[in-house]
């Protein structure tokens, strides 16, 4: 038995071992890899076969050969990441990135290139430490695994051969290129995922090798959002599964010795920056290889549609040829005809007349190796923002790999050039060159250009003080957490990067199993269950986990152990309530707090639905009460062990008031501070089930009411300094019965050397609050009257009200979220949230 | 009057089907009794057996029963009900799971509209040429509605896709209808 991949997903049949996800995963290894890109599926396949158990975690679907149907509209949805639509800030610069299992190597053009030694040699004199011999052996690894073979004169089609021909004419340095592609069937929709699996990507070659091994599974359709980590020890990462409409199913927690981020470039940098790992380093220094592409447009058919679309590179101008700063490569492209049609410059009748030559034109671009200008930043919802500005020097390579191919398309016969400049889209002859080269630099925002290769953001180097990696691609000031992908390169790389990234991973696999024994094999692994559904924590579970495990569990106690603690007890005795800093567990003996299944959807249920149960000891008998928390309900209960028919041994709980005789609830103690239970209308044994629900006696900070809530911000929380608060806090308002919504992300930032927050909710209403901070109080004002004071707990964790004035009258309509403060003869509304760093 | 539901689970090539849950209730007006559960044996077999004081309320006289057939995790089959009176029932059932199958190309727009949730917030409004932008969105729209249509592509001597859209299911060869090596 092999290992498996698990999805979302039901499709009939699959290559691989495949298998639905169809609840919460906790899963206990040796490592777990983000991504399954050239660098992921290497990294796991690597260790998974010397022995190690891994989980991959991929964000994509899995998608084999025979889905891939060769059309666009239902291929870029699969198979690219945010479905194509991966922009850079501005809207200016397209980055195309994979987003399935195999990452980027199922949809890119197979071009391979060997880390050229020039890139080597530069990237060793800032530090980084990997000798000729260490690139040598790992290249020739990949290089055999992926079958790279050069493309012979006669698969090139016409579109490689036109730019052959312009080479020749210029007697410029050329050649057919390196491509991990066996029997090549020429179909062109390199793009679109190959159908007939000549394309050697990551799917056909590391991980069908791979998954043929028990040690390795596989989570598709898995958003890994969290790594948790202490005092520089990784310890696991936590997930959810999401659905073809990117809704939460189910979540993953994933306990780890060795954790390894490879999500490429932008990913990376986000998980990092998400997770507060150096966010003063991470999401530095990104660099896109912008692309601008040229057309000549040929009297003779060129059908560039037809056979191998990346097949020829005139490198004359780049890295592989000695040019040691900056440069470009030529390379022969096309696209399917949609992408060729949202690709061509100009709109409406123009394009539809460009149009008509779809057949005559012969496409190649220039790929420039830009300086590392971009930046990697959270948004409020924490994606990633990807900011990017060509400099100065990248636009004078531009210019003149663009006045270069120009030239070779009219060398070459083309009777005229398009260059998808705004001011100049259309070239009748060489003269108009000097325009073009004019509108560039008047105007390089004009020219569009596209990325895809997307490198740099983690720094790799031996300085600690400007890189994120090592040399071994691990995290500086961490044991046991690594970055291993194309964020990692110092400099961009000046050639297409798979091959490099794909042997940066070989030697990280490497090293990590070399001193694995040594190092992490004794880690202890830490046994976390993260947010997922279980024994111990049923407020994660939906109602069908909930009704199934109350089904399967049998009650494990007796009635006694029901009783909480006495009411009229010392209020600060741990037995009755108690708070842990460390972890963020409420313990609270007070009432056996009640929770709703994850999946019952009426909001109004989660603010203000909420009750607790509350047993106590009458004489010899134990009895109880049941209590709404914004109703003046308080039914009393009788607890009896009795059997019933269909559900073996339950507590059945009574109500004695005349009002609640037709309901009852049956519970099964499952664990000594978690009861599974179920409603019923109707007389027991046959009642009809109203709804489930569970209740605990422990819970995170993240479920508590507003006791808790109150108790945590006067005698847990301070006062923060403006040291703890800068940085992004996710809100979520404290409610009755489960974890609410995040319903705003505050930045606090110092401008004018006056700290300030800045919100934003519902993404529209934008606000700037002025920040007092004195040693009574933590004062935040924004437009209302209204003002919220905070109290920070942890490093990343808050607990803040926001509160109208004191009015003179006194209130008592105290609902929800909404509660009621008095002091002397004042009261004052209050609003209870809470502030997180993860969201 | 005691009764009994017993029956065997099936896959769809009919292999049994153990460790399921069955959950027998009785179709009523407004909500249904709960009349018990059982685990599928090991040859799929499975059997409640349950009273009338389970089911029977002032009118009724007979149970009208169905099943309700989970996993650990999830519902994967309810039957019809079975109104006919006699109080030993038999049920046949096999779970195909092919009714949940999804349609991967079906819904590309719905894949691609929830991938905007997470750009939507990565744009930074000030830097926008908006200028461009739109007409970069009205080019991508035209573009969609006009070349993905296999017909307007052959016009432009676009050959298109060579396998069958639904190729997993539908048999193809792999050949291409032009020479490459030309």
């Amino acid at each position: 038995m092999g290992g498996i991949i698990f999805g979302t997903e039901n499709i009939e049949q699959r290559k691989e071992n495949y298998t639905l996800i169809s609840h919460d995963v906790i899963e206990n290894v040796d490592v777990c890899v983000i991504g399954s890109g050239a660098a992921g599926a290497i990294l796991a396949s690597k260790l998974s076969e010397t022995g190690k158990s891994v989980v991959l975690l991929e964000k994509g679907g899995y998608y084999d050969a025979e889905d891939m149907n060769q059309r666009e509209v239902d291929m870029i949805p699969l198979l690219w990441k945010n479905g194509g639509a991966n922009f850079t800030d501005n809207l200016k610069i397209v980055i195309a990135q994979g987003q399935c299992l195999g990452g980027s190597t199922v949809i890119n053009d197979a071009v391979c290139f060997k880390t050229p030694k020039i890139v080597r040699d530069q990237w060793r004199t800032i530090e980084v430490d990997i000798s000729d011999e260490e690139w040598d052996r790992a290249t020739n690894e990949v290089w055999s695994n992926i079958n790279v073979s050069r493309v012979t004169p006669e698969e090139l089609n016409k579109n490689g051969m036109m730019l052959k021909k312009a080479c020749k004419i210029k007697n410029y340095k050329s050649t057919e290129n390196n491509r991990n592609c066996k029997d090549c069937m020429r179909c062109g929709f390199c793009h679109l995922g190959c159908h007939y699996e000549t394309k050697q990507d990551m799917l056909v070659t590391y991980i069908h090798k791979a998954i043929q091994n028990s040690n390795l599974r596989i989570y598709c359709n898995c958003d890994a959002q969290k790594i948790s980590y202490s005092n520089g020890i990784a310890d696991g990462v936590e997930g959810n599964f999401i659905n073809k409409s990117g809704k939460t199913m189910f979540t993953i927690r994933v306990n780890a010795k060795v954790v390894i981020l490879s999500a490429g470039s932008i990913a990376s940098s986000q998980i990092l920056l998400k997770n507060r790992i150096l966010i003063d380093k991470v999401g530095k220094g990104l660099s896109l290889h912008p692309a601008p592409a040229l057309l000549g447009k040929f009297t003779e058919e060129i059908n560039a549609y037809d056979g191998i679309p990346m097949s020829y590179t005139c490198d004359e101008f780049g890295v592989p040829n000695g040019v040691e700063d900056g440069g470009f490569l030529i390379e022969s492209i096309f696209l399917p005809i949609f992408s060729f049609a949202i690709g061509l410059p100009s709109f409406l009748i123009e394009h539809a007349q460009l149009m008509k030559d779809f057949a005559h034109y012969a496409m190649a671009g220039v790929m420039i190796r830009d300086e590392s200008n971009g930046s990697i930043t959270l948004s409020e919802k924490g994606n990633p923002k990807v900011h990017y500005t060509l400099s100065q020097k990248d636009i004078n390579n531009l210019t003149k790999g663009v006045e270069t191919l120009a030239d070779m398309w009219f060398d070459a016969g083309a009777e005229k050039v398009i260059s998808g400049h705004e001011d100049c889209i259309i070239l009748n002859s060489k003269d108009d060159i000097p325009k073009l080269v004019e509108a560039i630099k008047t105007n390089p925002d004009g020219l569009p250009v596209a990325s895809a290769h997307p490198q740099g953001g983690n720094r790799m180097g031996e300085n600690k003080e400007t890189c994120v990696v090592d040399s071994h691609c691990k995290v500086h000031s961490f044991e046991n957490l690594y970055v291993s992908d194309a964020s990692v390169f110092p400099t961009s790389v000046g050639v297409n990067p798979q091959v490099t990234v794909m042997a940066i991973a070989t030697m990280t696999a490497d090293h990590i199993n070399k001193i694995w024994d040594e190092k992490y094999a004794s880690l202890h692994l830490k046994s976390e269950i993260g947010k997922t559904c279980s024994i111990t924590q049923l407020m994660y579970c939906s109602t069908d986990r909930l009704e199934t495990m109350f089904n399967q569990a049998n009650n494990l106690h007796s009635i006694e152990m029901l009783v909480n603690a006495e009411e009229n007890k010392d209020i600060n005795s741990e037995e009755r309530w108690s708070f842990n800093k460390k972890n963020l567990m409420i313990y609270n003996n007070k009432y056996w707090r009640g929770f709703f299944p994850t999946d019952q959807n009426l909001t109004v249920i989660r603010y203000l639905g909420g009750f607790w149960k509350r047993f106590f000891k009458d004489g010899d008998e134990t009895k109880g009460i049941t209590h709404a928390y914004e109703m003046p309900i308080d039914a009393n209960n009788i607890p009896e062990l009795r059997k019933f028919a269909g559900f073996g041994d339950v507590i059945h709980l009574r109500y004695t008031g005349i009002q609640y005789q037709l309901i009852y609830d049956l519970l099964k103690v499952v664990d000594k501070d978690t009861i599974i239970g179920r409603a019923f209308l109707g007389i027991p044994p046959d009642g009809n089930p109203l709804f489930s629900f569970s209740m605990s006696r422990k819970y995170t900070a993240s479920f508590m009411d507003e006791e808790d809530h109150e108790t945590i911000f006067k005698d847990y929380g301070h006062i923060p300094e403006e040291k703890d608060m800068s940085g992004m806090w996710y809100v979520k308002l404290v409610s009755d019965s489960a974890v609410t919504p995040v319903i705003k992300a505050l930045t606090y930032n110092k401008e004018n050397e006056r700290l300030q927050m800045e919100g934003l909710l519902r993404r529209f209403l934008k606000e700037t609050s002025q920040v007092t901070l004195t040693p009574k109080q933590t004062d935040v004002y924004n437009f209302t009257n209204w003002h919220s004071e905070i109290k920070i707990v942890t490093d990343d964790f808050a607990v803040g009200k926001w509160c109208s004035p004191w009015m003179k009258f006194s209130l008592d309509l105290d609902f929800s979220f909404m509660s009621i403060e008095k002091q002397d003869q004042e009261s004052r509304f209050c609003i209870r949230f809470i502030l997180g760093r993860n969201n | 009057m005691e009764y009994k539901i017993s029956g065997k689970i099936k896959d769809k090539i009919g292999r049994p089907l153990p460790g399921l849950f069955v959950e027998a209730y009785d179709s009523d007006i407004g909500v249904d009794d709960f009349l018990g559960v059982a685990e599928s044996d090991s040859d799929g077999q499975f059997e409640i057996i349950f009273d009338d004081s389970s089911f029977k309320g002032l009118f009724e006289r007979k149970p009208d029963e169905y099943l309700v057939i989970r996993d650990a995790y999830r519902i994967l089959h309810k039957t019809q009900i079975q109104s006919e009176s006699g109080n030993n029932k038999y049920f046949e059932i096999k779970i195909t799971d092919k009714e949940s199958y999804e349609d991967l190309y079906g819904d590309s727009l719905q894949r691609v509209l929830s991938s905007f949730n997470s750009v939507e917030d990565t744009v930074d409004i000030s830097q926008v040429d908006f200028r461009r932008s739109m007409a970069n969105m009205i080019r991508a729209i035209t573009s969609w509605s006009y070349y993905t249509r296999p017909k307007i592509m052959n016009k432009y001597g676009y050959p298109g896709p060579q396998v069958p859209r639904y190729s997993k299911t539908t048999p193809h060869k792999h050949t291409l209808p032009w020479n490459p090596k030309e």
